[in-house]
């Protein structure tokens, strides 16, 4: 009682006794205001007042949770390809593939191949519309390519439209028709016109400087959704192009979330403010497994994870120690704890249900004496701290590892690394860098002995980025390995390529000059009430995951 | 007064020029290239004369003090420069964050005040009771654990396994029937998160301060004289316990705007304190040049409104000139 | 500053071991701070002898008893990759209390020194040294350490030394204080007049003076320097792997919490507890060697 009345008496004399409080009041108040008015605003709840999916003429929102993606102007396609996911539900390329990997056409209805295989004749869709309104013609597609080859704009997409470095010739036969030339004969030229290689509208963006354009943040494309909203790292709001040339979607509002954090990514699933997340990491898909009426779905994805080893440090120029490195490991039994229900990787090209998986490759069964005596032969003595010798020089090296990343099993791989290498007398420490750090490391300086981290190829891989001596990082490209590379990506002919890559799969596993440990699996964990998910298909052939057929998606909570 | 104010202004000019020149040294020699990450796709690189041209554009291919003093003579104009990120000028993607940083700063920091000074006054006027020694435990216990701990706690009960709040961002997607109510829910847990601790440093201020008056000869004497004690409270020991507390509100200025990245980071709010962080793993120097200046300018301020409050609440300091009436 | 401020009514330094004693009485009397005391002296006993007793592996794999619940074979339960958790939490505690005791340690020595010779000084030197103060204490300093991390590959040396770097401006007040208190005073004045030297006044008659402010910053300035490493390390910044520490615990945990929670409770509660024992050491030993606040309560 008293306690109570105490309380209130000197809380009194304390504002009484303040001189000071008018002014700290006035500023707490400033700031109050300054918080309240300027915050970002808030969606319009005008249009929904309920719940948002309840009787058929409220419009239906899907929220997707994005997980560690930067999301961030520029949303200009010809500038970022991967960051602005929104790109594949607001854009549209020419080609896409199938779930047979088959290209069929997007924005291009057909095309006719010359029979030297090079001149491409496309003969584009007459029904498409840009989300301003204004038609789509050929004229699009010629600004697009040459906007991308212009080396000033700095275009992300201007691989694309080079073949072996030279241009692709890209002429307007008529408003719906375009002829491309190739300097020679290419595999990936229909996948560079597939992939993130996004036609963007010439009557906005001819003229304008690309790198500052007010279009980076005011996004208009021919796709199933128009960007209505962009609030940098936090969502994109979109809303359903009714006149979509594939079919109006279902859905009338789709925002993508940024969620910085896989953790809460899951509990915003599980509360139900997102519909579909992606999840990375065993023990967070057993989360997700456990939650009712949530659907987890896995697809295949060209990523392979593997430990590549700088030729020039350490000992790694020894063929020998490197074999012994690989019969160290018991690279099933670490996969399968690790990264659970995906497959182990042995041949560099994968999956395994990609057409240039070879599966013929030597591989590494653990065998801890084979590994110890392949390092006796090559010279290595036990040191005094059990630690083997050579010359008088230690076995030790450091492994680069990402961090942070939301991806943790890089991680859990290097310390399991670790104890297997210890076992065979071999010293590797662990150093997490930043991402930054870690590519300056890796791409400027060359300056690393080992890296555990992804290695990208896609269903029509092309190896070049990390083995062709022109770009490679690790020291082992060879005169060798260059002519696999050159043949494989100049032929059209899959079985040649096959054969190429074949062997180059060959070389890299018998030489161990990278220890692959498994293939990616993409998994996306969606509410069960939205329905018209398209199959998981052979490949993450269109880096979209299941998501390749938004149009068609609805949701369905019954009654 | 005036004086005092004036003073401290022209002292810390060379004291923000030299957090400037620091803080532009060392995040220029951190590894990472900004222009290239920009540029890269994925995992691949753009070819180098790319990344050159672009940094040629951006005037970054100068020396480190060259580059600093063009800084300089920008922000002193009052411009930022441009995210080396988005390519946007910093102004603007500052302001983008900036409010929702007020807005969770600012709340906490009202509710950890008033509860803390209410609290901390509770707790002085009984110490060493039960009511004092819980106060006191609780105190210890939000001042000792970490506040991303703590959200990841929250965030596992009351949004995975309750679902009763939203786990991150500042409002509801899918549009919610009551705007103020959404906004508020969203609130609940980063600001239970920060005010839990900075309650317990007013507590902890506010109690040792009035303990230490109450401790005074002159208390002691107003209560020999026979005032009741809730008049020797009110009108002695309370004015002169402000003193330290005014000094904290000061000191907490800085704190506002980037002292809540983790709390940020955990529930994906999306202010300052996290920018800064993205921009520190991204190398956008530009706009970790601006958050640092802001910082360091409210820091500075913070200490000048310290030193004010200070010299209105207590009629001794007397700074020279004036004096406080 | 004027909250911390230490009775200067020493005129003649008093025979030590009354106050001690007295002190000491004090302190036990603050039973947060006598059970605090005694935490720490478990763990720290533990952090120490740890490696010897050999029984506990903290990086030995084990992929056959992943995220296995706290049971008998294992008291906290196994990581991720089958790591013992109990012997990772004391791993991790040898970690953070070395980070915290370093950078304790630095932040009290180049406080001392700084204060000591800024308050004897006084003039420009003085000024020059207190603008360095204002000029650490208005740098952002977890965003400064995280780029410092950065430049330096992260690792947890640097780590310590930098906290250290970071948060000696308290300690270096409180000296200042004190020996612009002091030094007008007439044993200093007279210590001067027999010849003795600046640094022998500080350390004979001004740093016993000033001791207990210091020890009591010093306390506080461990359970900062825990605090600021687990949130580097949560961050990524901190330990490297296969080294635990707590933070870093709570990094792994964070993406398995969900279907693991001890994995997050054990760090996070060990981090709880050590700092706020030594928030109760440093609030009894402020109470015990500060006689005003003492007095009162007599």
């Amino acid at each position: 009682m008293l306690a109570g009345n105490m309380k209130r008496v000197t809380l009194h004399g304390w504002f009484r006794s303040a001189r000071a409080l008018p002014v700290l009041a006035l500023l707490l108040a400033a700031a109050l205001v300054m918080g309240a008015c300027g915050s970002p605003s808030a969606p319009d709840p005008g249009q929904s007042s309920g719940d948002g999916q309840g009787s058929s003429d409220e419009p239906t929102t899907f929220i997707r949770g994005t997980v560690g993606l930067a999301l961030s102007a520029p949303f200009n396609p010809l500038l970022r390809m991967g960051n602005p996911r929104a790109a594949l539900w607001s854009f549209n390329r020419l080609v896409a593939y199938n779930s047979r990997l088959e290209p069929v056409g997007e924005l291009a209805e057909s095309w006719d191949v010359s029979g030297d295989g090079l001149v491409y004749t496309f003969h584009l869709r007459k029904d498409v519309k840009w989300h301003d309104g204004a038609p789509f013609t050929a004229d699009d597609v010629i600004f697009t390519a040459e906007t991308a080859l212009n080396e000033e704009n700095n275009a992300a997409t201007r691989k694309y439209w080079l073949i072996g470095g030279e241009p692709v010739k890209v002429e307007k036969i008529d408003d719906y028709t375009v002829q491309m030339t190739l300097p020679k004969p290419s595999a990936l030229f229909l996948f560079n016109m597939s992939s993130w290689n996004m036609i963007v509208p010439k009557h906005l963006l001819e003229g304008v400087d690309l790198a500052t354009a007010d279009y980076n943040r005011h996004p208009i494309g021919t796709g199933p959704f128009k960007v209505v909203e962009l609030v940098d790292n936090q969502y994109i709001r979109m809303e359903a192009n009714p006149d979509y040339f594939l079919g109006a979607p279902k859905i009338d509002v789709w925002i993508d979330k940024q969620i910085p954090d896989q953790n809460a990514a899951i509990a915003a699933l599980a509360n139900g403010e997102v519909d579909m997340i992606g999840i990375g990491g065993k023990d967070a898909l057993e989360t997700v497994r456990q939650l009712p009426d949530v659907e987890v779905y896995g697809y295949d994805a060209g990523w392979i994870l593997g430990v590549t080893f700088k030729r020039d440090r350490s000992f790694f120029d020894d063929v020998r120690v490197r074999r012994a490195l690989a019969y160290a490991l018991d690279r099933e039994g670490m996969v399968q704890a690790i990264a659970g229900d995906v497959e182990v990787a042995w041949s560099l090209i994968g999956p395994p249900s990609s057409w240039a998986y070879n599966p013929d490759v030597p591989r590494y069964p653990q065998d801890i004496e084979k590994a110890k005596a392949l390092l006796a032969e090559a010279g290595f003595t036990p040191g005094s701290d059990g630690t083997l010798t050579r010359d008088g020089r230690r076995f030790e090296f450091t492994l680069l590892v990402q961090s942070p990343a939301t991806d943790s099993d890089p991680e859990a791989f290097a310390a399991v690394l670790q104890q297997a290498w210890k076992a065979i007398g071999v010293d590797m420490k662990i150093q997490r860098l930043d991402r930054a750090t870690l590519e300056s490391r890796l791409f400027v300086d060359r300056d690393f002995d080992a890296y555990i981290w992804w290695d990208g190829y896609n269903f029509e891989p092309d190896p070049s980025m990390f083995w062709h001596s022109a770009t490679n990082i690790n020291g082992f490209a060879s005169a060798e390995i260059d002519a696999l590379i050159e043949e494989a990506n100049a032929n059209a002919d899959q079985a040649v390529r096959k054969a190429a890559l074949d062997q180059l799969a060959v070389k890299v596993a018998d030489e161990v000059l990278f220890i692959p440990l498994y293939y990616y699996r993409g998994f996306s964990a969606v509410k069960a009430y939205v329905k018209g998910v398209p199959a998981p298909s052979a490949a993450d052939f269109n880096n979209s995951g299941i998501l390749y057929e938004v149009h068609k998606l609805y949701i369905d909570k019954g009654k | 007064m005036r004086t005092l104010i004036l003073r401290r202004i022209i002292v810390s000019i060379p004291l923000l020029l030299s957090v400037s020149l620091l803080s532009f040294y060392i995040l220029q020699s951190a590894p990472g290239d900004p222009v290239a990450m920009f540029l890269q796709q994925s995992f691949e690189r753009a070819p180098q004369h790319v990344v050159d041209a672009m940094r040629e554009r951006l005037g970054l291919n100068r020396p480190i003090i060259i580059q600093y003093l063009y800084w300089l003579r920008e922000m002193l104009r009052g411009n930022f420069g441009v995210s080396l990120k988005t390519l946007e000028p910093v102004s603007q993607v500052i302001m983008r964050t900036l409010p929702a940083s007020l807005l969770l700063m600012v709340v906490s920091f009202a509710i950890a005040s008033v509860c803390g000074i209410a609290l901390g006054v509770y707790s002085a006027l009984r110490p060493y009771r039960a009511g004092d020694q819980i106060l006191s435990f609780i105190a210890f216990f939000g001042y000792s654990i970490p506040n991303f701990w703590l959200g990841l706690i929250l965030i596992y009960v009351f949004s995975f396994k309750m679902g009763w709040l939203p786990s991150s961002g500042m409002v509801s997607l899918r549009g919610a029937p009551d705007v103020v109510m959404d906004r508020i829910a969203h609130l609940i847990m980063p600001v239970a998160t920060l005010a839990f601790h900075d309650m317990v440093v007013w507590l902890r201020y506010q109690r040792s301060a009035l303990l230490g008056v109450l401790g005074e000869d002159y208390i002691r004497t107003a209560k020999a004289k026979g005032l009741a004690q809730r008049i020797v409270v009110a009108k002695h020991a309370l004015r002169n316990a402000l003193i330290p507390v005014v000094t904290l509100l000061g000191l907490s200025v800085p704190r506002l705007l980037t002292g809540s990245y983790i709390v940020e980071y955990v529930f994906a709010w999306p202010g300052m304190g996290r920018l800064a962080v993205d921009a520190i793993y991204t190398r956008d120097y530009p706009v970790i040049m601006a958050i640092l200046m802001i910082s360091a300018v409210l820091v500075v301020l913070g200490n000048l409104l310290a030193d004010v409050g200070y010299a209105l609440v207590d009629p001794r300091i007397n700074y020279g000139t004036g004096g406080a009436r | 500053m004027s909250v911390d401020a230490v009775d200067t009514a020493a005129d003649s330094p008093a025979p030590l071991d009354r106050p001690l004693r007295r002190a000491l009485r004090r302190y036990a009397r603050n039973r947060g701070a006598v059970v605090g005391a005694a935490i720490l002296f478990i763990l720290s006993v533990i952090s120490v002898l740890v490696p010897w007793l050999a029984v506990l592996d903290p990086e030995a794999v084990d992929l056959s008893h992943q995220l296995q619940p706290p049971g008998r074979d294992h008291w906290f339960g196994t990581d991720h990759l089958g790591r013992d958790y109990l012997a990772r939490t004391i791993y991790g505690g040898r970690i953070s209390l070395a980070v915290g005791f370093v950078a304790m340690l630095l932040s009290i020595v180049i406080g001392t020194l700084v204060g000591a010779t800024s308050g004897f000084a006084g003039g420009r030197l003085d000024n020059l040294l207190m603008r360095v103060v204002d000029f650490i204490n208005s740098l952002p300093i977890f965003f400064i350490i995280m780029v410092a991390q950065m430049v330096l590959t992260p690792n947890i040396f640097n780590v310590m030394w930098l906290i250290g770097l970071t948060s000696w401006m308290a300690v270096a007040r409180i000296v200042r204080g004190e020996v612009l208190a002091q030094r007008e005073q007439d044993y200093v004045m007279a210590a001067k007049a027999i010849g003795s030297r600046s640094a022998y006044i500080v350390w004979r008659h001004i740093l016993p003076n000033v001791s207990g402010p210091i020890i009591v910053a010093a306390t506080l300035n461990i359970a900062q320097a825990i605090l600021i490493e687990s949130a580097l390390s949560f961050l990524g910044l901190g330990v490297q792997p296969p080294k635990a520490s707590w933070g870093n615990m709570l990094m792994g945990a964070q993406t398995r919490m969900f279907n693991a929670p001890w994995i997050a409770i054990f760090p996070g509660l060990m981090i709880c507890i050590t700092v706020i024992s030594f928030n109760f050491v440093g609030d009894g030993l402020r109470d015990a060697l500060d006689p005003k606040t003492g007095r009162k309560n007599l």
